[in-house]
């Protein structure tokens, strides 16, 4: 007890042995930061949960288009069904890509 | 006055965020230093706990104070890279430092001038163990109470009085045994 004390007394008079570092310009930066990312990341999921609505509609439409006996004549030309194959795969590819940012910007912010 | 920042923080106005960063951004810095002995870890650790804190702000059920929880994450981020790096060593004091010893060393100490003092104290905990140099910087100059460490550390008291045992023990070892603390030598 009795040295426990002492070393008081000895660290009484310091306040900090530590040179002071002012972190809140970059701390309130990174913060900033965090908060814009995540309204990017909030936009960018709403934009693909519209690409899979979009497509899931494509997909239904092009089905039922494909199937109606009195418009399968036109629909079931080639260059049509390779047409719509490829609007579903662009849609497709434009979702991936926006899933590729998100991550990017995920991976960003955390380092 | 913290509850009023933090109930300002989370009704959305994360510039009041910077009360708290300029409140405990020294006390923390010290803390994750004590354990990190790298300013440049230390300030990263810092970063990072209080962009913690600030994430998980609606999780704090106010049990504890501001303080000792971010001084919890501070710690706890501090001792993960610290196993992560593998440089986690407890060195046993070499031999115990007599009464007469430490009433001499506290003698000279006590005349040195302040900042000294402050080179003195600040090699010291270097040298010493992250979990004693720890406990001297939480006890002694963030002044907290056992209770408040016991806290902070999730140790059980009995625990954390023999790392403060320990630390002290440590401290007068250090003091022995480097023979270039001059200043201490002159003054004996």
């Amino acid at each position: 007890m009795e040295t426990q004390d002492e070393l008081q007394n000895i660290f009484k008079n310091i306040e900090s042995i530590y040179t002071e570092v002012d972190f809140e310009d970059a701390i309130m930066q990174k913060i900033k930061t965090q908060a814009k990312v995540k309204k990017q990341i909030a936009k960018n999921r709403k934009y693909g949960l519209l690409g899979v609505f979009i497509t899931l509609i494509l997909i239904v439409l092009f089905l039922e288009l494909y199937d109606n006996p009195n418009l399968s004549a036109d629909y079931r030309n080639p260059l049509i069904q390779l047409g719509m194959c490829s609007f579903i795969l662009v849609n497709l590819f434009l979702q991936l890509e926006t899933a590729s940012g998100h991550s990017k910007q995920r991976i960003k912010n955390d380092s | 006055m913290d509850d009023q920042y933090l109930q300002k923080v989370l009704n959305g106005d994360a510039q009041s965020f910077s009360y708290f960063i300029k409140t405990y951004q020294n006390g923390a810095y010290a803390v994750a230093i004590s354990i990190m002995k790298s300013e440049d870890k230390a300030k990263d650790v810092v970063q990072e706990s209080f962009i913690q804190a600030y994430n998980s702000l609606s999780s704090f059920k106010k049990k504890s104070k501001f303080s000792t929880w971010l001084y919890r994450i501070v710690v706890n981020k501090s001792l993960r890279l610290l196993e992560k790096e593998k440089r986690y060593t407890l060195d046993e004091v070499s031999s115990v430092v007599s009464a007469q010893d430490r009433s001499n060393y506290n003698d000279a100490i006590i005349r040195l001038h302040q900042d000294e003092l402050k080179q003195l104290i600040k090699s010291i905990l270097t040298k010493m163990p992250p979990k004693e140099a720890l406990m001297l910087q939480l006890f002694y100059l963030n002044e907290l109470k056992v209770d408040e460490i016991v806290s902070i550390l999730n140790f059980s008291k009995a625990n954390v009085k023999i790392l403060l045992h320990r630390a002290r023990a440590h401290f007068y070892d250090i003091i022995r045994n480097e023979h270039h603390i001059s200043s201490i030598n002159d003054l004996l």
